[in-house]
């Protein structure tokens, strides 16, 4: 198989454009209302824990990914009884996020064609750039990123240029108390986005220059938690909280406010299309950690599974949920609960737990075969 | 693999050529740039439409015929009368371009909460068009009236409130999104803009209109309207508008006259004006201060007084100082005595201020406004005169 | 599974072998032969050409037999100097064995790059190469003279690539000639040149060049083995030869800069990068080539570091015009009113009033017809260009306008790509942008805004994955190196640039030693020094 390698720079994109991709698009923390910034505030310590967390893990043995770490924890059939669990989790993800992209292209910019066409079109593009590989994704990624930021900040330009932010918007903070802040951040602000970086767990190891590799990922998350907090904050002082938290997709809501001289106006489409290289990223990892479990359990390059297993995604991007209520429900309600919880703490604790004793096992019996480490 | 390829590819044209789901050649549109509601005969609503002539609109290709057609359907839902209204019209309805929203009297009294999500829920249309009501006519009336520049009256309308606001400031710069926040925001009340038809409604619906020197009937703004809650409760004058936007922070320019000695005015051209509030609850009893901060130059003056002396800035500058402020207060007493409606806002400063006060009165808050102690307090700065210092006035023999 | 392992297959990496091949196989001995059977298979060899001449003559008490293609030679050296030296003198040297025949060369032709050759099949590749043959009779060697004709094309401006300032010399048709104008440029020992022959059939010189020390070794190393496996019966241009050794064929994107300027090809060499050159065009290779390599011109190096850089921006403005604008008008027009300011979008409602086609066709109508005037502006023969410049602008813009086919905006819609693709410097790379073009308009008209944009990723996802003698094609952009975006979307002073690209990996990364910006003088009356 193909030795790929990231370098540090689209590591760090990579987790910008991870962590932005879907929550920038449907807004998150709205349950604290005006302090949802605060929220987003605290939760990005919560994200450098986890980001702390994952690297520990896989830090552990180095240059092994999740999968490989768990065949070293637990031995290969079960490594492939909960790789493929991971794969199934992933690729889940993946058709999630493909549907909220879908869901915004469907009612924002495009409201008669077919979502199917959407994911359709989305998920061609993922397989083509996994197919091509790791490298590649980490490089479109690099590209784009500057745009992202060129983009958020000529948004904020114009929204403050246009007189549409009203910064005593965000007055009273904590009118409330910190109870509707704690809310929001229990479980839904850590488990999404921040704990979703699971994902990184299989691209963290191929990334040169290991040692500088936690300060790169910290960087990241502290960048894009930044970002989201900055974002959350802008739409809050142009929205107002109740348009916010009335809003499908807040980010675009915002954008419609723009109106400068009668000419720049309307831009939400412009806005729908820098989403989309967020969404595009995020999917992208998700699918390459899905396909990583594959190529750990069939032994096959993951490259070959790129195109059958962004079909299925597609496909189930549009069958996961009927409409858009049962789309969010299931996102607010269930997923964190029964899917991240136990699949971003619950078993890579139990991983970490098994792969120490390994070690230190060992450790005490050097001269035994079996693990190489 | 080229059995793919070929699938592929015969997979991908089936799909592409099934397309075209969302196109509209230009072709096939009509631009909507004004939409009026009234009350329905057997219906809810009625629901008209101006749809542009654009060929009207350009000044090479235009030929003297109406520069747009207004059509009118009735039915109980806006959302299915915006496509209703193609029994009549040939083209499809593009919405995006919508400018100007005409709700009649009639309906605004009866309460407009109803179809305004149907205004918030619609992707194409935006979010931020100018939100009037049609005093004493129907609303479908005002947009049948043409005018000679952008022809269209809604057009007409976005410019012309525009252009207002920034002179002069009778536009109280209200867009959907303003009304439905003052919907659901504590501590505000909606106000909206009301025009009138001055002249013959009749005349008006023709394209002759457009050729007069003086139409036979104007589109004119009128006044503004106030609401409690979706009802609309009655009309302030232009100056209450005025000074609404005054207390609102949003004026950009305005002219004011202020006597300067018996029966004698002068003009000050107010450039540069911020407006800050302060609120707090005491004892239950509201306390508002309005501080007005005002640059202003003198535009012209009856009286004798020579610009040579800083201390003539200063008395002139007192005197519109005093001015601005009676206005302003007695805008505000009218609307506490008269409507019990707090459209300024009072109630969301007193909300980011004293929040946990507030909280108490939040359900009550415009009873709380009626009788309210508000204080206003304004420094106007006098910065120069045109360019002449003293007045010719005084050298008259 | 089979599928599985039909792709497996396919994945297989193609394993090239290396070895080397011998460029002329040894044929039949001359030892073996008299002149009279030489002089027959020879004839054999070339038929009834016209230009072949076969003299008998005799020299130094010997018969000789001199073979020539007249075509190939200048007739009026041979003339001068063989004829001279060699015929009718007698003084009494005899020329008997191999050795004798050596001397005579040293001292008659010493300087004059003689070569004694002994088998038949170099006789003849000799001949094609433009040499003069002495067969002396009873001898096991034959004596080649280098006497090409040198008749050249002078050297004159470059056609494609002209600049405002800087030199105003081209590469030539003769490899030699565009050998030289390196050498004056790079006076230096470490400038090599390699020489290859391509092409079975044409046989067709081609030569490699770089500097020792500096360019990668392993990048030469992968230029010659790719150059060695050419296996093609002809060449004829440098175009021949990209399509040939580039590392993925199916890309509308060039993976070799071809240049006409010698100062081009030399600031590469130095930046140390490799120059393929074929005999017979004057376009020149510089791999590995990255994108950046097609925006950047030599002449933003000769002027002010600003201008530099405003124009290298305007560059890559017009090519992303020059690729995107149609489509834009399409998808904007058909999908996405909104975007359009309410007057102009009234505007161009009341331009399109009574257009018979979709907005799509109507694009379509008129690049098409632009692709073809193009087109035609090129083959044409100069005498009617313009008669075909008046049809095109008049008949085509203006009546169709008029008549109501297409749109006024149409006419500058199709114009502003236009002229912006002709900004790219390089004419392979303007011409990507003109196939993506159409993919482009063809996409947005399904699916507006999305599918440009849904194209727009596939292209930079397609360009990450390009490689060019294994150089990332993005780079230094993607991947990333901070020191090299010295020179990627602005030009910084020369002063600043020491580094070469390190994307290259050369062995000798400084350019220069650190030297920092001029200054002026301290003045007189300064106390700080």
């Amino acid at each position: 198989m193909l030795k790929e390698n990231i370098s540090l720079s689209q590591l760090l994109t990579l987790l910008i454009n991870f962590l932005l991709g879907s929550a920038i698009v449907v807004g998150v923390g709205g349950d604290a209302k005006k302090d949802a910034w605060i929220a987003i505030a605290a939760s990005i310590m919560f994200g450098f824990g986890i980001m702390l967390f994952y690297y520990f893990l896989i830090s552990r043995v180095p240059g092994k990914n999740l999968y490989e770490l768990m065949e070293i924890g637990f031995k290969r059939p079960l490594a492939i009884i909960f790789s493929n669990i991971y794969s199934v989790y992933f690729l889940y993800l993946a058709s999630r996020v493909v549907r909220d992209f879908g869901e915004l292209i469907a009612s924002a910019i495009l409201p008669s064609t077919p979502i199917e066409i959407i994911s359709l079109t989305i998920c061609l593009l993922m397989a083509y750039i996994l197919y091509l590989g790791l490298e590649v994704l980490g490089r479109t990624s690099e590209i784009f990123t500057p745009y992202l930021f060129g983009f958020l900040f000529l948004l904020t330009i114009l929204l403050f240029a246009s007189g549409n932010a009203n910064l005593h918007e965000i007055k009273p903070v904590l009118g409330d108390g910190l109870k509707p802040v704690l809310n929001a951040l229990f479980p839904t602000l850590i488990v999404f986005p921040f704990g979703e970086l699971i994902a990184f767990t299989l691209i963290l190891p191929v990334v040169t220059n290991f040692k500088y590799c936690l300060r790169v990922s910290l960087l990241g998350v502290a960048i894009a938690g930044a970002l989201l907090l900055f974002a959350m904050f802008l739409m809050i002082v142009t929205l107002g909280a109740d348009a916010l938290l009335r809003s499908n997709f807040p980010m675009l809501s915002s954008a419609r406010e723009v109106s400068i001289g009668n000419f720049i106006e309307r831009i939400d489409a412009l806005v729908v299309f820098i989403m989309m290289l967020g969404i595009l990223v995020k999917g992208s990892v998700f699918m390459f950690a899905g396909l990583k479990g594959l190529e750990y359990t069939f032994r096959l390059p993951y490259r070959y599974f790129s195109l059958p297993v962004a079909m299925i995604v597609s496909a189930y991007s549009v069958l996961i949920s009927v409409n858009f209520g049962d789309h969010w429900q299931e996102g607010l309600e269930m997923v964190p609960y029964f899917l991240h919880l136990p699949m971003q703490f619950g078993l890579p604790s139990l991983l970490l737990i098994a792969v120490l004793w390994k070690k230190r096992k060992k450790k005490a019996k050097p001269g035994t075969k079996g693990m190489k480490f | 693999m080229k059995k793919c390829g070929v699938m592929s590819a015969i997979l991908l044209a089936a799909i592409l050529l099934a397309g075209c789901w969302d196109q509209r050649e230009l072709g096939e549109i009509t631009v909507v740039t004004g939409m009026a509601v009234d009350k329905g005969e057997n219906d809810k609503y009625i629901l008209t439409v101006e749809g542009i002539n654009a060929t009207e609109l350009n000044n090479r290709t235009a030929s003297g015929f109406a520069p747009s057609i207004v059509y009118s359907a009735e039915g109980n839902s806006l959302a299915e009368l915006t496509y209703r209204v193609n029994e009549g019209m040939s083209r499809h309805l593009i919405y995006s371009h919508m400018r100007t929203l005409i709700i009649g009297e009639e309906l605004a009294k009866e309460g407009i909460i109803d179809f305004i999500d149907f205004l918030e829920r619609n992707r194409e249309i935006r979010d931020d068009f100018n939100i009037l009501i049609a005093r004493e006519a129907k609303g479908s009336d005002v947009l049948k009236v043409t005018y000679q520049f952008q022809k269209s009256t809604s057009l007409k309308l976005h410019t012309q409130l525009d252009t207002m606001m920034k002179d002069w400031g009778g536009d109280p710069g209200v867009r959907m999104n303003d009304v439905i926040t003052a919907w659901t925001a504590p501590g505000r009340q909606p106000v909206m803009a009301a025009v009138r038809i001055k002249g013959d409604p009749e005349a008006g619906a023709s394209s002759e209109n457009m050729m007069k020197v003086t139409p036979d009937a104007l589109v004119v703004l009128d006044s503004l309207a106030i609401f409690k809650g979706d009802k609309l409760e009655g009309f302030l004058t232009l100056e209450d508008s005025r000074n609404y936007l005054w207390i609102q922070n949003k004026i950009v320019k305005t002219s004011i006259t202020a006597e300067c000695s018996e029966n004698k005015y002068m003009g000050l051209r107010v450039y540069d004006t911020r407006t800050k509030i302060k609120g707090k609850l005491e004892n239950g009893k509201a306390r508002i201060k309005i501080m007005i901060r005002a640059e202003a130059y003198i535009d012209g003056t009856h009286c004798n007084d020579q610009f040579d002396k800083a201390k003539t800035y200063e008395e002139n500058g007192e005197i519109a100082q005093k001015q601005i402020n009676d206005m302003v207060t007695k805008t505000i007493e009218k609307v506490q005595k008269e409507y019990g409606t707090d459209i300024f806002g009072f109630g969301e400063v007193v909300l980011r201020q004293d929040y946990q006060n507030f909280k108490k009165v939040r359900n009550n808050w415009d009873e709380k406004f009626a009788d309210a102690d508000i204080q206003v307090d304004t420094t106007l700065i006098i910065r120069r005169t045109g360019i002449r210092t003293k007045s010719f006035l005084k050298e008259v023999k | 599974m089979s599928i599985i392992k039909s792709l497996l297959k396919m994945r297989k990496k193609k394993e090239y072998p290396v070895q080397i091949e011998e460029a002329a196989v040894a044929g039949p001995d001359l030892k073996s032969m008299n002149l009279e059977q030489l002089k027959e298979k020879v004839k054999a060899e070339f038929g009834s050409t016209v230009d072949l001449s076969m003299d008998e003559l005799k020299t130094e008490g010997k018969d000789a037999l001199l073979i020539y293609l007249t075509t190939m030679i200048d007739t009026k050296l041979l003339k001068e100097t063989i004829l001279q030296s060699i015929s009718g003198k007698e003084d009494g040297f005899k020329l008997t064995t191999e050795d004798d025949l050596k001397s005579l060369c040293k001292g008659k032709f010493g300087g004059a790059g003689y070569q004694l050759i002994g088998s038949f099949d170099e006789i003849i590749t000799s001949l094609l190469y433009g040499n003069i043959i002495i067969l002396f009779k009873d001898m096991e060697k034959a004596l080649s003279l280098s006497m090409a004709i040198g008749e050249d094309r002078s050297i004159t401006e470059p056609s494609t690539q002209t600049v405002i300032r800087g030199p105003k010399d081209g590469f030539v048709e003769s490899i030699n000639t565009n050998v030289s104008l390196l050498r004056r440029r790079i006076k230096n020992r470490n400038l090599r040149f390699e020489k290859f022959i391509i092409g079975s059939e044409t046989n067709t010189f081609v030569y490699i060049g770089y500097m020792e020390g500096t360019a990668n070794e392993k990048i030469v190393g992968e230029v010659r083995k790719r150059l060695g496996q050419i296996k093609v019966n002809a060449i004829f241009e440098s175009g021949n030869i990209e399509e040939l050794i580039a590392d993925k064929s199916a890309t509308p994107f060039p993976l070799a800069l071809n240049t006409e300027r010698p100062d081009a090809v030399a600031s590469n060499l130095l930046e140390g990068k490799i120059a393929i050159l074929v005999d017979g065009t004057p376009f020149v290779l510089v791999v590995p080539a990255v994108l950046v390599d097609f925006f950047s011109i030599a002449e933003d190096y000769y002027q002010n570091f600003m201008m530099g850089s405003f124009l290298r921006i305007i560059r890559y403005l017009s090519f992303m015009i020059a690729l995107i604008t149609p489509s834009l008008y399409v998808g904007i027009l058909t999908f996405h009113h909104e975007l359009l300011p309410t007057p102009l979008l009234l505007g161009i409602i009341a331009q399109r009033e009574g257009v018979p086609f979709p907005a799509v066709i109507e694009v379509l109508l008129m690049e098409v017809t632009f692709e073809i005037l193009r087109e035609a502006g090129v083959r044409m023969p100069r005498a009617v260009g313009q008669t075909v410049s008046i049809v095109g602008a008049l008949v085509i813009g203006q009546a169709a306008a008029e008549a109501g086919i297409i749109s006024n905006i149409m006419v500058i819609i199709v114009a502003i790509p236009a002229i912006a693709n002709f900004v790219s410097p390089t004419y392979s790379f303007a011409a990507a942008a003109r196939l993506l073009r159409f993919l482009l308009i063809i996409v947005s008209a399904f699916l507006g805004l999305y599918g440009v944009l849904i194209v727009l990723v596939f292209i930079v996802a397609h360009l990450s994955s390009l490689r060019s003698f294994g150089v990332p094609y993005l780079s230094p952009v993607a991947p990333f190196l901070i020191e090299q975006q010295k020179d990627v979307f602005f030009r910084f002073p020369i002063w600043s640039m020491r580094k070469r690209p390190a994307y290259l990996k050369t062995q000798n990364p400084e350019k220069f030693p650190k030297t920092g910006s001029p200054s002026p003088p301290p003045m007189k009356g300064d106390q700080s020094n």
